[in-house]
Parts: C-alpha cells; sequence; structure tokens
C-alpha cells in the first residue's frame, strides 16, 4: 500500500512538472451576445460587457494579466471547489479566470502556466 | 415509512422553506452569488419574481445578494458594471440607463478577484400599468373601482415592455381631481395607499418615465 501511494505521488509530480496544459470556457454568453474561447489557436471573441468565465488546467491566473485592460480585462476567480489531490469525492476544478470585453478593440491576455510558458491569448471584443 | 420517504419529505419540505425565505433568486454563472431585488418580506409577488425580467432604462434597483462560499463565511465583496453605458452600479442598486446587456460581477472588496457574475438585460418601458397590491397576489383592473368612504387600497405603478412586466423602481406621479381621495406614500417609489375620503367620481392618472396610466375611481358613501 505504502509502495502504491509513492508512485502515485510520483506519477502525480510527474505530471505537474511536464504540465499538460488545457482550458475552456465554463460559462455562456447571454442571448444574443457573443463569448467563445479557441484553445487550439489560443483566440477569444467576446461582446462589449460580456464576461466569460474560463477553466483553465495549469494555468497561474493570479498572475494573468491583459495588454490593455481598457479593451479587455483578466480577472481570477475565487472559486470555492477543492484543488486536485486534495480530497476525493468533492467537486474538483482547474484555476479558473473571468474574462470581460470592456470596450470594442484587439488585445492580448498573458496567462501564466506552471512549468511552461505563457498563454498568449488574443481578444477580440465585438459591438454586437 | 421508510427512510428514503422521511428523506425525501424533508429535502421538499427543506426546499420549500428555503423558497419563501429566499425567493426566487438568480445564480450567478459560477453558482456562487445568488442575486435578487430587495422585496419586503410579505411582497411576495416581488420575491416570487427574482430577477425574471429585463431592468426597466431609467429605474435603480436595489438588490439582495447573498454568497454561498464553501467552507467560509461570506466576504465582503463590491460590485462592478462590465458597461457602464447600459447600467451603473452605486452600493448594491443598480441605475438602468439604456437598452443593452451587461454583466454585473461580484469581487472582493478590493476587485481583485471575481466571486461571480450575471449578465443582466435592460429595456426601455413601452407601457405603464396599475396593479393592485394584496399580500399575496397583485391583481390588473378591467374595470372602474368603487370605494366607501373609509375604504383604501393600495396600488404599485407597473413599467411594462410589451407583455412584459419590467423590474426597477422609478419616481412616479400620482394626482386625482377634487377631494373624494387622499394619496399617501407608503415609503416604496411606485407604490401609493389610495384612501377614499369623500363621495364622488374622480380619475386617478398616474405617470412614470414619460408614460402615464389612469383608473376610474368612484367613492360611496
Amino acid at each position: 500500500m505504502i509502495k502504491f501511494k509513492a508512485h502515485f505521488a510520483i506519477v502525480i509530480a510527474f505530471v505537474s512538472l511536464v504540465g499538460c496544459t488545457h482550458y475552456g470556457a465554463i460559462s455562456s454568453p447571454p442571448p444574443g451576445k457573443t463569448a467563445s474561447v479557441d484553445s487550439q489557436n489560443d483566440r477569444a471573441t467576446i461582446s462589449r460587457g460580456v464576461a466569460l468565465a474560463i477553466e483553465c488546467s495549469g494555468c497561474k491566473v493570479g498572475e494573468s494579466f491583459s495588454d490593455d485592460s481598457t479593451i479587455a480585462s483578466v480577472l481570477p476567480a475565487s472559486v470555492d471547489a477543492l484543488s486536485e489531490g486534495a480530497t476525493s469525492g468533492s467537486r474538483i476544478s482547474d484555476p479558473t479566470f473571468v474574462l470581460v470585453g470592456e470596450n470594442v478593440g484587439t488585445t492580448r491576455v498573458r496567462i501564466a502556466v506552471l512549468n511552461q510558458p505563457d498563454i498568449d491569448l488574443q481578444v477580440t471584443v465585438l459591438d454586437d | 415509512m421508510t427512510l428514503a420517504r422521511i428523506g425525501s419529505g424533508a429535502i421538499v419540505c427543506v426546499a420549500a422553506v428555503t423558497l419563501i425565505s429566499a425567493g426566487c433568486a438568480a445564480d450567478g454563472a459560477l453558482s456562487q452569488v445568488s442575486l435578487r431585488p430587495q422585496c419586503a418580506t410579505d411582497d411576495t409577488m416581488c420575491l416570487s419574481q427574482g430577477l425574471n425580467a429585463p431592468i426597466a432604462a431609467g429605474s435603480s434597483l436595489p438588490l439582495h445578494i447573498d454568497i454561498h462560499f464553501a467552507g467560509a463565511s461570506a466576504p465582503a465583496f463590491a460590485l462592478r458594471s462590465a458597461n457602464t453605458d447600459v447600467f451603473n452600479v452605486s452600493g448594491a442598486t443598480l441605475d438602468a440607463q439604456v437598452d443593452g446587456v451587461a454583466a454585473l460581477l461580484v469581487t472582493t472588496e478590493d476587485g481583485n478577484s471575481v466571486l461571480d457574475f450575471i449578465h443582466l438585460f435592460v429595456k426601455t418601458p413601452d407601457a405603464l400599468h396599475l396593479e393592485r397590491v394584496d399580500p399575496d397576489r397583485r391583481s390588473t383592473f378591467n374595470d372602474e373601482v368603487e370605494l366607501v368612504v373609509g375604504d383604501s387600497v393600495t396600488l404599485v405603478a407597473v413599467l411594462a415592455n410589451g407583455a412584459q412586466a419590467l423590474l426597477g423602481d422609478v419616481e412616479t406621479d400620482w394626482h386625482a381631481e377634487g377631494d373624494a381621495l387622499s394619496i399617501l406614500r407608503t415609503g416604496i417609489l411606485t407604490q401609493r395607499e389610495i384612501r377614499a375620503r369623500n363621495p364622488g367620481e374622480t380619475t386617478l392618472l398616474v405617470t412614470a418615465a414619460g408614460l402615464s396610466s389612469s383608473l376610474t375611481i368612484r367613492v360611496l358613501p
């Protein structure tokens, strides 16, 4: 049993070091508005005044920032979910941040990732 | 009776009590915050409507906000509009500006972290309706009203867009010719208590947000 736990811990540590970053939207836009993220091409499109929650494994959401926060701002979300590995049987969630379309235009949001290059998300804010 | 039945009954009771006490609140996108208009505890219509409508442009809407954060009491929070052209925030009150939709962000007090958010619609009203307020319901009028001297009725002016009643409070002006009626403020911007004073017939005229509505009231001796 102790040997199994040791192996499991090594696997977890290895995964953490290698990193396996993936991210995606976990909220929807209101009717008639746009809010989507394309993780394959690191692009997001969002309507002015709309917010989008994005879950991102391996991300350090507290160290994310926008090149131009007057166009799109990014804020970490305080979620009450338990972090992966902290326990079992409870809701498990990845770090989450909220993208807000502030004004029409295009900017870049840089999201820090554990042991990997930052995600360079191109954000387009629409006036739709 | 099986334990399962007892359990399901308890769940129903808890749900009913929760519904009555909390009203029909709207949940944020992260399910950590629920929001509803501030309502008198006996105004079941207000409680049950929740945020199930756009807010009338030009009106204000005080909100009641509950934060459900597992393992912690509610932290100090702040509210921010994602588009102040659509609505502004002052304390816990929204001031609706023009047609549109924008996110209301519930953040930590310093504004550096989001607890939750919800998108709210604002719509320009095109009609004003008068409704009678009773503790457990509201009713509209399709005929004139008769009161006996000393009787009173509480009315509310409701802004609407098409068939949809809108949320929000606006300044309302209430006027009736003659001395048949007394019009008393109730402490709620859109409500008045109408008290029959002297026999006669008069037309109650209510205006708000550039719209008007009238009701014929006959006071009997």
